[in-house]
């Protein structure tokens, strides 16, 4: 008793425990990982799952009891076992409703795996771009070092740390400098085996003055209307953002309503480059979008949207980390919710300004609408701030939709249905005005508008 | 930005810290030396078996300490609060610490008197301004130095309105059944570490009781004193207002100058019923510690009330700019229809000083509202955090919360920090937050120059202008007290 103080301090779990579901499902991933490196050659990648596997039998998955895991529980996501298998087949026709309405370079991940078949020929992309599979790249042990950034932040992240286990496939665009690619660049992530895991790895570099547009969209192909189908698909990109470059992206998340999605998004920028991302949640039961977002560099630019409607039992959050780190920097963030049934919504955003980044402008808004009374919003809008010549703020606002807007439109012969749906519609769109090419900004409006009015 | 710009920019940042270093203005930092009872350093069963001795206290009260010890000794020490700080040695501090007196060596301190008060101890009070001879002062106070509740002046006067105004030790003999009907009630024992610390070792505090109808016509007032070096203050306060009163309660605190850090783990509970109103108000100014903030004192607190009743209100006003640590987060559980919760809070850190205080409020019942207002002022290398939640139950229908939260840097070399947590899970709820991070814009203080205002003057002025709406809602006495604390602990912060 006498030592009390110390021995509080030592009973610190060093050794995590976990529920017996829990330890299963992480030992059933610990084994995928183990037939991957079985199936593998290259030392480097072996050793590179290893190295992930022991940090994740010790760190495993989070509980409700970590602070940054507190409103997004996994309890019904470790009981059942994604498997991990080879490419299923499947044709044009059956991706085509999922493809969009305006010209665009075209790659398709199946089941976490590049499809060279329904892929466009990235032989013949313009100049300055180049295309590859994650698999190619790791068929080569000497081009590992392109693979693989700065990995400590992924380290941090459980699903960052299940990713790099499961080290499989992805995409690596690179486009050299003083390049614009005109055509967007369209990524189909398309879920088609039910409980199987899509592990994707990608890595984007925008040289110097280069500029591009991705689209990345995660769909679930179900056979007959399955309503049973679950697959999980776990992302993690790293993203370079030259100086004075400018790399516009949208991810549109509309997978089936049983499946998960976990996306961790590390974006590096330089002076003078422009990011624009936008995330479009719609779809999966668990869903949770993160952006880790480094301004490293002056006068850089930064927009983080969200437009994330969940209805159902859907649990849908998207959170973003924002670190300005030298001078001048702006950033600008816009996140609207639409929750509808018992849906959980879960908004986290943190803008750090290190004591360098004087004259920082940082702007986080977070709006929510609750249709349902069952429906839930739980928001974490942080500020942590060490530079005094700033201007930061954050704001955000829960509630239900305003009946002198509804009386307003009724009084003007809209009947109060269309009424809410107009004044709903007009909430959730909000975000999508930042995309810069309008006919993407349509495409991604008309998927929301759809699944809104059902 | 070019290299002189920086150079400039350095040079100026270093005349303000040199300015600020040379603050050494506690004039609250004097020690008192009396005969004092200390006992023994170390906390185990046997020393909180004494405590409860020491204050005669009934089974009942020794069965809720021992639980709560036992619970304490299960919990780790939390350390999520955005303020570095060694890990405590709880064995290091005396747990009781009182002037001795003739009474209290008898162990029959609730006979003690005003007579018996060591004119040592009562000129430190005269010395901090504290009115505890009961002269014709506009204000009841409990005055508390260290372990003890030392004076309760006035009480014969409130007890003629049938209002309980006296020390916790006191209330626990004299009003057993009201002390075990709410001790523990809003803040379990097993609420926190620090709270169940304190539920164990509580020392003295102040008790309250406002009947059914009462309003108050005095401001009722408690004083705490640390004087005795490696002792940890507890106090446990509570306060109840029985249907449709008012009360407007305050709460000063200072301590002398030491080297080693001072623990103060308050708690405090308030119970509100049907259509009662309190305004509990807290001016806390506990030594900071030298300019590395070593010695200063850790205030690490809970506060909480619970609004039971129908439209009953519970408000909550503080001015924080002492302490090395201040972690407290004074809160409203709004229970009862149409209740209304407040939270008015200026925060000021200089030197190394680390606060991370905030607010809770719990919407349970119908068309509660709830306003929080946050004033954070960082200066020096000090780090000034609000954290906050605002959580809305499904059964608050027609809720509404609005939270405020600016910032306002003094200097580049501290961080201002927003953490705020809102949970909605009702629809027609109304939940509105904003933040801001400010600086004193070089042309606001150009501005006032300008027009011959000195440029401490200007500093002093828009600094109040970002306080204000705190302000206003102090008590008067307490505003202008809180007015000149700023000015004195912002003093020589621009050169």
């Amino acid at each position: 008793m006498t030592t009390l103080s110390s021995s509080t301090r030592e009973s610190k779990p060093l050794v995590k425990k976990f529920s017996p579901v829990v330890k299963a499902a992480m030992e059933h991933y610990a084994q995928l990982s183990d037939d991957l490196n079985k199936a593998s050659d290259h030392e480097n990648v072996v050793s590179l799952r290893q190295k992930a596997k022991q940090l994740f039998l010790q760190e495993g998955f989070p509980t409700r009891r970590d602070e940054d895991w507190g409103y997004t529980k996994l309890t019904n996501f470790v009981q059942t076992h994604y498997r991990l298998e080879g490419l299923s087949q499947i044709t044009l026709a059956d991706i085509q409703k999922f493809l969009p309405s305006y010209p665009a370079t075209r790659i398709v991940m199946v089941d976490g795996w590049f499809s060279e078949s329904l892929s466009d020929d990235l032989s013949v992309l313009p100049k300055g771009v180049s295309v590859e599979s994650i698999d190619d790249i790791l068929e080569i042990p000497a081009s590992m070092d392109k693979l693989i950034g700065p990995q400590t932040q992924i380290d941090k992240e459980p699903f960052g740390v299940l990713n790099t286990m499961l080290l499989s496939d992805g995409y690596f665009l690179q486009v050299s400098r003083n390049t614009t690619v005109e055509l967007p660049i369209f990524v189909l992530n398309v879920q088609t085996q039910n409980q199987h895991v899509s592990n994707l790895r990608n890595r984007i570099i925008i040289e110097q003055n280069a500029e591009a547009t991705v689209v990345e969209s995660y769909v679930s192909l179900t056979p007959e209307q399955n309503e049973e189908f679950s697959g999980l698909t776990n992302v993690v990109s790293e993203i370079e953002v030259g100086q004075d470059a400018r790399f516009n992206q949208v991810v549109v998340q509309a997978q089936a309503e049983r499946s998960y999605y976990f996306a961790n998004q590390f974006v590096y920028q330089a002076s003078r480059s422009v990011f624009n991302t936008l995330y479009s949640g719609t779809g999966s039961l668990t869903s949770r979008h993160q952006n880790h977002l480094q301004m490293d560099g002056e006068h850089i630019e930064s927009i983080q949207n969200s437009a994330c409607y969940a209805s159902g039992e859907q649990i849908m959050d998207s959170r973003t980390y924002t670190e300005h780190n030298e001078v001048n920097g702006v950033s600008q963030q816009l996140h609207k919710y639409v929750l509808d049934d018992s849906a959980i919504g879960v908004f986290n955003g943190m803008i750090k300004v290190a004591r360098a980044a004087q004259k920082t402008d940082g702007q986080m808004d977070n709006k929510n609408l609750l249709l349902s009374n069952s429906a839930q919003m739980d928001t974490k809008p942080q500020l942590e701030i060490y530079a005094d010549d700033v201007k930061c703020s954050h704001g955000s606002a829960t509630g239900q939709i305003n009946k002198d807007q509804v009386f307003y439109l009724q009084a003007r012969g809209i009947p109060k249905a269309q009424a809410i749906r107009m004044i709903t519609e007009a909430f959730l769109l909000e975000p999508v005005e930042d995309i810069r090419n309008p006919e993407i900004g349509k495409w991604v409006s008309a998927i929301l508008s759809q699944k809104l009015n059902g | 930005m070019s290299e002189a710009q920086v150079t400039q920019e350095t040079t100026q940042y270093q005349e303000i810290n040199d300015l600020l270093s040379k603050n050494k203005h506690y004039k609250e930092g004097f020690v008192t030396t009396t005969a004092v009872e200390t006992f023994e350093k170390g906390l185990n069963e046997a020393v909180i078996r004494a405590i409860s001795a020491k204050k005669n206290e009934p089974q009942w009260m020794l069965d809720f300490r021992l639980k709560a010890f036992a619970h304490w000794q299960t919990l780790e020490e939390p350390h999520w609060a955005k303020a570095e700080y060694e890990p405590l040695d709880y064995q290091d501090y005396s747990y009781y610490s009182a002037p001795e007196c003739g009474a209290c060596s008898e162990g029959a301190c609730s006979t003690e008197s005003e007579e018996t008060i060591d004119p040592e101890v009562a000129k430190a009070f005269a010395a901090l301004g504290v009115p505890i001879q009961g002269e014709d002062s506009n204000v009841a106070v409990d005055a508390i130095f260290d372990s003890i509740s030392v004076s309760t002046t006035k009480r014969e006067e409130l007890a003629k309105l049938g209002i309980i105004f006296c020390s916790f030790s006191e209330a626990v003999q004299d009003y057993p059944e009201l002390v075990q009907k709410y001790l523990g009630t809003v803040v379990p024992y097993h609420d926190n570490y620090f709270a169940a610390l304190n539920s164990a070792v509580a020392s003295d505090g102040t008790f309250v009781y406002i009947p059914e109808g009462v309003r108050s016509p005095i401001d009722l007032s408690t004083y705490f004193r640390i004087n005795e070096a490696k002792t940890g203050q507890f106090e446990r306060t509570i306060l109840i207002a029985e249907k449709g009163s008012y009360v407007s309660y305050l709460e000063g605190c200072s301590a002398p100058v030491r080297d080693t850090y001072q623990l103060h783990a308050a708690v405090v509970e308030v119970i509100v019923h049907e259509d009662a109103e309190v305004k509990y108000s807290t001016v806390q100014n506990w030594y900071p510690g030298d300019e590395d903030c070593e010695g200063g004192i850790l205030n690490f607190v809970t506060k909480r009330g619970i609004c039971e009743g129908k439209n009953s209100k519970l408000s909550w006003t503080q001015a924080e700019t002492g302490s090395a640590i201040t972690w407290k987060y004074p809160s409203c559980v709004l229970k009862g229809d149409n209740s209304i919760g407040e939270f008015y809070s200026v925060a000021l850190t200089n030197r190394r000083q680390q606060a991370d205080t905030g607010t809770k409020m719990i919407h349970i019942g119908k068309n509660t509202r709830s306003t929080i207002i946050s004033k954070g002022l960082s200066a020096g290398k000090s780090d000034n955090t609000y954290r906050g939640l605002v959580k809305i139950a499904p059964s608050a229908e027609g809720a509404r919360n609005f939270t405020q939260c600016d910032s306002m840097l003094i200097g580049d070399q501290c961080g201002a920090h927003t953490f705020p947590y809102i949970e909605v899970e009702n629809a027609s709820a109304q939940v509105e937050h904003e933040a801001t991070t400010s600086r004193i814009g070089e042309d606001q203080l150009f501005y006032c120059q300008q027009r011959g205002i000195s440029e401490q003057d200007a500093i002093s002025m828009i600094v109040n202008g970002f306080c204000k709406e705190v302000f206003s809602e102090l008590p008067l006495e307490f505003a202008q007290e809180a007015e000149e604390l700023l000015a004195i602990s912002l003093e020589g912060s621009v050169g």
